[in-house]
């Protein structure tokens, strides 16, 4: 239960810490989103209209203090504010429509990329040294080496532009109204497709080769000689054995990748046009929309700070040592 | 594959910087008598003969977030021009005005009133006429809510008024022909929906009422569809029954759709463009008219750069036709060193129209000699005064084209011992920077309008609103007295002869070259897009509404 309390207590000061931050870090930023906007438009506009934006953005010359309580109030009661990039789209409108598309995308392929990674891991771990064991974490070494962009540039020329099996850009059909039908969601996975394995195949070596090299100095343990010796069966042995200590620190792993799954995958989405949260992003910050910019920070360090405390808790469950303080294993 | 330039952002801004209003002569008080064809399309479903296929345009700007307000500054391409509809259109490459919801206008009353006649028996989309209180409407929405207003028309027109069923004065405190551009080219909105809905720029339309030709079909981040308005009245002479506007993410993406030929239109950068787009088919084109020029402006509050020997020896040094070839893929027109744009080489005196830039590295080193700048042991100058000529250039990172004008303009003065540091910030640094002379040498933009005189206006005088230079000067603040308050287009000339004399004896601001406009195309199902030889409108997706009328002329290939 203290031990509960404690990691609740430091989620809370964590939370408090990265909303704070958020609100300071776009205000350091040099120009004003009004000054921005209106240099956007080059002579279109009048020089009033500075003014003009200021007072529709609600830029104000209020303390700052004031602008910070103000601006906790306005979190809390779920305000997000009118994004200035899109005047006046609501903030929580342009996350409505673009998250649910990263978290698609990016999830699933994390998922993927840890499921597939850490259970090649354990077999080429168990069958080390053979043939899969020695091509296996070069070749995703090697891939996971390229420059991710260059790889998915890559992708959809070949697989997109020269052959034409994918679609080049977008997350579904332009044809269809989304929804959940089968013929929305085929083509939802049909346009996820390139952009998914271009993650799957960016992130399986950390995986792959991290549950290998833990698997390996597991299998060395005393207690599984010890098991093998007395004759307990392969999968049991190389399962409830072997790697259900050797995946601890993937778990760790996967609780950060988990939760940065949320700021998306900028360079995918802009290669491939998908309309997911991370180009959404790179936009408001380049337009200094504070709006946006603290929402959806906001929602990274939420999801990455829920993500922690659920494995935080999960590590309790799997490994007594961390509840107990006893052997502190480093998380 | 090697197309990494500048942001999606950036683009954009370009994009606008390179063209959105422009020309115009401003001058004439122009008796534009093109076609009220009174009410028509009585039979609404029956629209033209021939229908073309859906046309795709698309822009790698980001995912579109809905917004059909005419009063925002973030509205969606056709909501101006194609769903909302001005008084008139101003093509920004020829001098041509178009008549939209206006037929007719004229300067009466010394200048001072500017006389609208609309045209009759319009309807908008939902089945209401079109009125004059409509108009009236939408300009005392702009007084009562300064904040819609960001052209500042309100500021300068004193009053509207609704002087018979059709027609509508626009009154004025002083004469200021070039500014009918504002006045006329505002969307109009509907009163009887817009009157309830409070201020205009916090309204998110999502289902828009205009009397344009076309209306909204459908809308998703990914895309959105216009279908043409049955009730439009010139409904017979449009050809497109449907515009889709793809969204993109980057360049890269936006690129192969075009070059694969998803895409009709477009306006991107894309790098040695002939051999990526328009040699992969007969169908693809691409023209880059020039825009306002680009130019090297000095912070003329800078103790050495306020020393016209040395903005004169800097001026001498740089060598345009590299940066022309190098730095913009010989994309753009030759340059005159007025600076005024060729769409008003009519606007050129005499006397500058046949100048043009040489480099002359020995001329350069002998000004600033004879001004007794001396070189220090570094090879650096010295001033007079014991101060080191040495600047930095200020460009918004990630402008690669600008970031290599830069760096050409720094290794050229260099030669000369002048020292200078390229510098790229965020955009919004540069910006606020420039706005606030806290810079040495920069490299921007001027602003694009539908006259020359807007665009000197905004540089040059007092009161310009993109004047980063600093420059002031009483005799350069009363020549754009002079022009404004005439439609007399020789005493406007004299006025500009002023200006471009400035231009070329003071150097307040050194062109470098004109702005280009991006824009592909591709003639596999439409004809009559703009080209070199037929520049009746600006080219550009993102100019609106002038790219509505470019759609007014599309037909379809058989």
């Amino acid at each position: 239960m203290r031990f509960l309390l404690r990691r609740l207590g430091f989620f809370f000061l964590s939370l408090w810490a990265a909303i704070t931050i958020n609100f300071i870090l776009p205000r350091l930023m040099p120009g004003n989103p009004a000054e921005i906007m209106f240099a956007k438009f080059q002579g279109q506009l009048s020089p009033a209209a500075i003014d003009a934006m200021k007072k529709a953005f609600g830029l104000t010359d209020k303390p700052i203090v004031v602008q910070y309580f103000e601006y906790l109030r306005g979190l809390l009661s779920g305000h997000w504010g009118l994004s200035y990039a899109n005047f006046p789209t609501p903030v929580i409108e342009i996350i409505r429509h673009s998250l649910p598309w990263t978290i698609g995308l990016v999830g699933i392929s994390t998922v993927l990329a840890v499921s597939i990674g850490t259970f090649a891991g354990i077999y080429i771990a168990w069958k080390r040294q053979g043939i899969l064991d020695n091509t296996l974490p070069i070749l995703t070494m090697a891939v996971q080496a390229l420059p991710y962009f260059w790889v998915a540039l890559l992708l959809l020329f070949i697989f997109g532009f020269k052959l034409n099996w994918f679609p080049m850009n977008h997350g579904y059909s332009a044809d269809l109204t989304s929804g959940l039908n089968w013929p929305f969601i085929a083509s939802a996975l049909y346009h996820g497709f390139l952009p998914g394995v271009t993650i799957l195949l960016g992130s399986l070596s950390g995986w792959l080769v991290g549950m290998r090299n833990n698997m390996i100095n597991t299998l060395g343990e005393d207690y599984v000689v010890f098991a093998e010796a007395k004759g307990v069966s392969t999968g049991r042995l190389m399962f409830t054995y072997a790697a259900r200590n050797a995946i601890l620190p993937q778990l760790t792993s996967f609780a950060i990748a988990i939760g940065n799954v949320v700021s998306g995958s900028i360079l995918t989405e802009q290669v491939f046009s998908y309309p997911g949260i991370g180009n959404q992003l790179t936009n408001a910050v380049l337009l200094e929309d504070y709006p946006l910019i603290q929402a959806a920070f906001l929602i990274i360090a939420v999801s990455v700070l829920v993500a922690n405390f659920i494995v935080d808790m999960l590590y309790s469950r799997l490994d007594p040592r961390v509840r107990t303080g006893g052997l502190a294993h480093e998380s | 594959m090697k197309t990494v330039r500048v942001s999606s952002i950036a683009v954009s801004v370009l994009a606008m910087a390179a063209l959105l209003a422009g020309c115009g002569k401003g001058a004439t008080p122009s008796n534009n008598t093109a076609g009220a064809t009174g009410p028509t399309a009585a039979n609404a479903t029956s629209t033209s003969t021939e229908m073309g296929k859906p046309l795709v345009g698309g822009a790698p700007n980001g995912n579109w977030q809905e917004n059909f307000n005419p009063f925002s500054t973030a509205a969606l391409y056709g909501t101006n021009g194609l769903i909302y509809q001005p008084l008139f259109m101003f093509s920004t490459v020829s001098h041509d005005i178009y008549p939209a919801l206006g037929t007719k206008f004229e300067w009466i009353n010394h200048n001072k009133t500017l006389e609208v006649t609309l045209r009759q028996g319009v309807k908008w989309s939902d089945g209401q006429p079109f009125t004059a209180d409509d108009v009236v409407f939408t300009f005392d929405e702009l007084k009562k809510y300064p904040d819609a207003d960001t052209s500042g028309i309100m500021k300068v027109v004193t009053s509207v008024v609704k002087k018979s069923d059709n027609v509508v004065d626009f009154n004025f405190d002083a004469p200021n022909i070039p500014f009918q551009e504002y006045v006329l080219q505002a969307s109009i909105v509907p009163e009887h929906i817009w009157k309830s809905l409070g201020d205009p720029t916090k309204v998110n339309v999502t289902n828009p009422i205009g009397t344009g030709p076309y209306v909204l079909e459908s809308f998703t981040p990914q895309v959105f569809k216009l279908k043409l308005n049955p009730n439009f009245y010139d409904v017979k002479d449009y050809h497109v029954p449907e515009i889709d506007f793809n969204a993109y993410n980057s360049n890269q993406s936006a690129q192969l759709a075009l070059v694969s030929g998803q895409l009709d239109w477009a306006g991107m950068f894309i790098p040695d463009v002939q051999k990526v787009y328009a040699s992969k088919n007969p169908d693809f084109h691409y023209w880059f008219p020039p825009g306002s020029a680009i130019m090297l402006y000095p912070n003329l509050k800078n103790p050495i750069l306020s020393d016209l020997n040395v903005r004169k020896a800097i001026n001498l040094a740089i060598d345009r036709n590299q940066i022309a070839t190098q730095a913009e893929y010989g994309y753009v027109a030759p340059l005159n060193p007025t600076g005024v744009q060729p769409r008003d080489k009519d606007l050129i005196a005499p006397q500058y129209a046949n100048l043009t830039y040489h480099q002359d590295l020995a001329k350069a080193a002998q000004i600033l000699a004879n001004a007794g700048y001396k070189k220090g042991s570094d090879g650096i100058l010295v001033s007079p005064s014991g101060k080191k000529l040495s600047f930095t250039i200020q460009v918004v990172s990630g402008w690669s084209d600008w970031v290599q004008t830069c760096q050409l303009i720094a290794d050229d003065l260099a030669k000369i011992g002048i020292q200078v540091q390229v510098q790229q910030l965020q955009y919004g640094a540069y910006q606020s920077d420039l706005q606030n002379h806290n810079f040495d040498l920069a490299i921007g933009w001027t602003n694009t309008a539908a006259t020359s005189y807007k665009t000197f206006y905004d540089m040059l005088d007092s009161h310009g609103a993109w004047n980063p230079e600093g420059w002031s000067s009483p005799t350069t603040d009363a020549a754009f007295n002079l022009y404004k308050s005439t439609t007399d287009l020789n005493t406007q000339k004299q006025a500009m002869a002023t200006i471009e004399g400035v231009m070329i004896n003071q150097l307040p601001a050194m062109p470098l070259f004109y702005g280009e406009t991006w824009y592909e195309y591709s003639t596999k199902d439409y004809t009559g897009w703009p080209d070199a030889s037929h520049p009746y409108d600006s080219p550009a997706i993102f100019t609106w509404p002038s790219a509505a009328y470019v759609i007014s002329q599309l037909k379809p290939v058989h």
